[in-house]
């Protein structure tokens, strides 16, 4: 029994490596696994979908690498929404210089699939607009909040048509944004505090706030989407999962007669699913066999470590 | 070798090495870390300038010059400099006197400004975050429909409300009575209703919305059990943090041991949630390393694609 609280730490992370890739190796249509959505990610999801068409949207992008697990599933759903509505983005970060460049990465991944699938690219400029790192997210906030023509002065990008550098204000992105309510929606997709932050300076002030947040994140940005301080929200891997989920079989969608997969009961309306070329980009169901894999070999784990603690303990060991 | 598989290589690297430490402490781990941290903060110094202060400090300072048309770029007009941001400068520098000993009550100026602004926000920022949470746990224990338990798919309609209804979704009263039996369908459900009884899909759809709402109004039994739930839990967890007096008596330090067990619970699926993401952060390493770099990445240099 001792060696069951013993066991090689080496030995345990061999399994845990094998475990969470072995599925990674195995075909989409043996590791996808039916999920039911929750009414956070119903509501993001529902409420990028209403956004019209054209629409701006400003997306914090505050996570690197290290959160690519999460956060790359959390941006490339929205970028998806995006193309599919037509929708303009502002891309900045708040919280690591590295950021905007990771996002961009993103972009340039994704670009590549849409592509492939006939679809059209997101152009920076006319598409999304890339602004770079705000060291001093509160202030960058508070600017917008009292006038989000002063928050961008000197940017410039670059306008493929007059090929030169240009005022972003005068990008299809900017160009009708005067005042607060004029921004479709505020989306935080982070790995830190950061939407705390735009929840202080931005609520009341027209624009929708919705939060695409890692795992960690999630338990406290919760608060706010119960309050209501925003619209909706995307959680941890789980969370990418969900919007996947939602995009593959839409929202109150019943197909031959059956009961729809996703059923939102706040919501009175239906959302059809995806069209075939926006699937089956689903890095999150990628990832969840995998998960899945892992936590079993966790509870194992821990079962094991306890038959273990509790035998030496009745033997009368320490 | 193309250039984007020697990042990919260069990423396996460093990614083994700095997962190497789990094992034990090692130079290789070591020497990946600080080059990490070289990295990190010459990037960050760059990102600083390029992204931030040259396009919001200097270009504005400085202005900008007016660009004659050409024949494939329109003009563009010209922004007059504005120097006053040559001001901030000197009060920013004064921040690095606060390594002389002389001369340190000089840093005070940018830190006092700074702490000006940032108090002078706090009521606002306090009121913004906490008074929507505050409205949303005021909450009704009471139910006030005693028709169901829980949310029900059906609603009892007066003569009042199916007239009401009739006339704002264009349904007849009929069909509005019979819509109420069961006002939760799916879209082909409301498609198969609305052709049996020759209406439009859009008014029953709008019938629905109105039925919703009614029982929106409610308080149905589940619901006021749910919200007694989050009540208990919200004030014995609050009473758990009063620590200005002494607490004393059987109900009271019930009630505090309660919210420590119901904080327990909390941490506890906070503390699961954080596992999921770390499980998620390996799981993404190692598709980097099996799949980008194993499966895609080395059978094509192998290839010569």
């Amino acid at each position: 029994m001792q060696k069951l609280l013993n066991l090689n730490r080496f030995a345990m992370y061999a399994l845990l490596v094998i475990a969470v890739s072995i599925p990674l190796f195995m075909p989409a249509s043996c590791t996808t696994i039916p999920t039911l959505t929750n009414s956070n990610t119903q509501d993001l999801y529902i409420e990028l979908m209403a956004i019209p068409e054209g629409k701006t949207v400003f997306v914090e992008s505050d996570w690197t690498v290290s959160t690519r697990g999460e956060s790359a599933g959390q941006l490339e759903a929205f970028l998806k929404i995006a193309r599919l509505k037509n929708l303009k983005f502002v891309l900045f970060s708040g919280a690591d210089p590295q950021a905007p460049q990771v996002a961009k990465n993103v972009i340039e991944g994704l670009n590549a699939r849409f592509e492939k699938n006939g679809l059209k690219p997101l152009e920076q400029w006319n598409d999304y607009i890339d602004v770079g790192f705000y060291p001093d997210v509160e202030a960058f906030w508070q600017t917008v909040a009292s006038n989000p023509r002063r928050v961008f002065p000197g940017k410039t990008a670059y306008d493929p048509v007059a090929k030169q550098d240009r005022d972003v204000y005068e990008s299809p992105v900017l160009k009708d944004i005067r005042k607060t309510s004029d921004i479709a929606m505020v989306v935080n997709i982070t790995a830190s505090g950061t939407i705390d932050i735009i929840v202080q300076r931005m609520s009341g002030k027209g624009a929708k706030l919705a939060g695409m947040v890692t795992g960690v994140m999630a338990p406290e940005a919760l608060v706010y989407y119960n309050s209501r301080q925003i619209v909706g929200l995307s959680g941890g891997l789980r969370g990418v999962v969900e919007m996947e989920t939602m995009m593959a079989k839409g929202v109150n969608f019943s197909e031959g007669g059956k009961e729809p997969f996703v059923k939102a009961a706040q919501f009175d309306g239906v959302i059809e699913p995806l069209p075939a070329s926006y699937q089956p980009f689903a890095r999150g169901m990628n990832y969840f066999a995998s998960l899945h894999a892992a936590l079993f070999l966790l509870i194992i784990a821990v079962v094991l470590g306890n038959v273990g603690l509790f035998m030496t303990r009745k033997k009368g060991g320490k | 070798m193309d250039h984007n598989f020697l990042k990919v290589v260069v990423g396996v690297i460093a990614t083994l090495a700095l997962y190497s430490v789990l094992y034990r402490e090692n130079k290789f781990y070591r020497l990946v870390e600080h080059i990490y941290i070289g990295l990190a903060v010459g990037f960050s110094m760059v990102a600083l300038w390029t992204e931030t202060l040259e396009s919001s400090f200097w270009n504005v300072m400085v202005g900008k010059a007016a660009v004659a048309a050409t024949d494939t770029a329109p003009a563009q007009t010209g922004t007059p400099g504005f120097y006053l941001f040559a001001l901030l400068l000197p009060v920013g520098l004064m921040g690095y006197f606060v390594f002389s000993r002389k001369h340190n009550w000089m840093s005070r100026i940018p830190i006092g400004i700074i702490l000006g602004l940032w108090g002078g926000q706090q009521i606002q920022i306090w009121w913004q975050t906490y008074s929507p949470q505050l409205q949303a746990a005021m909450r009704p224990v009471l139910p006030t429909a005693t028709d169901s338990i829980i949310v029900p798919n059906s609603i009892r309609l007066s003569q009042v409300a199916t007239t009401e209804i009739s006339t704002a979704s264009t349904l007849p009263p009929e069909v509005v009575t019979t819509l109420s039996n069961n006002f939760r369908m799916n879209t082909d459900a409301v498609a198969a209703f609305a052709q049996a009884n020759n209406v439009e899909i859009g008014s029953v759809q709008g019938a629905m919305r109105l039925m919703a709402g009614k029982v929106g109004g409610e308080v149905y039994a589940s619901q006021a059990i749910n919200n007694i739930i989050f009540l208990i839990t919200l004030l014995s967890v609050l009473t758990y943090f009063l620590f200005s007096f002494e607490q004393k008596g059987k109900f009271l330090l019930g009630f505090t041991r309660l919210g420590r067990w119901l904080l327990m619970v909390g941490f506890g699926a906070i503390f699961g949630s954080t596992v999921m993401t770390r499980f998620a952060l390996l799981i993404d390493r190692m598709y980097f390393v099996m799949i980008e770099f194993l499966r895609d990445g080395l059978p094509r240099v192998f290839q010569g694609g």
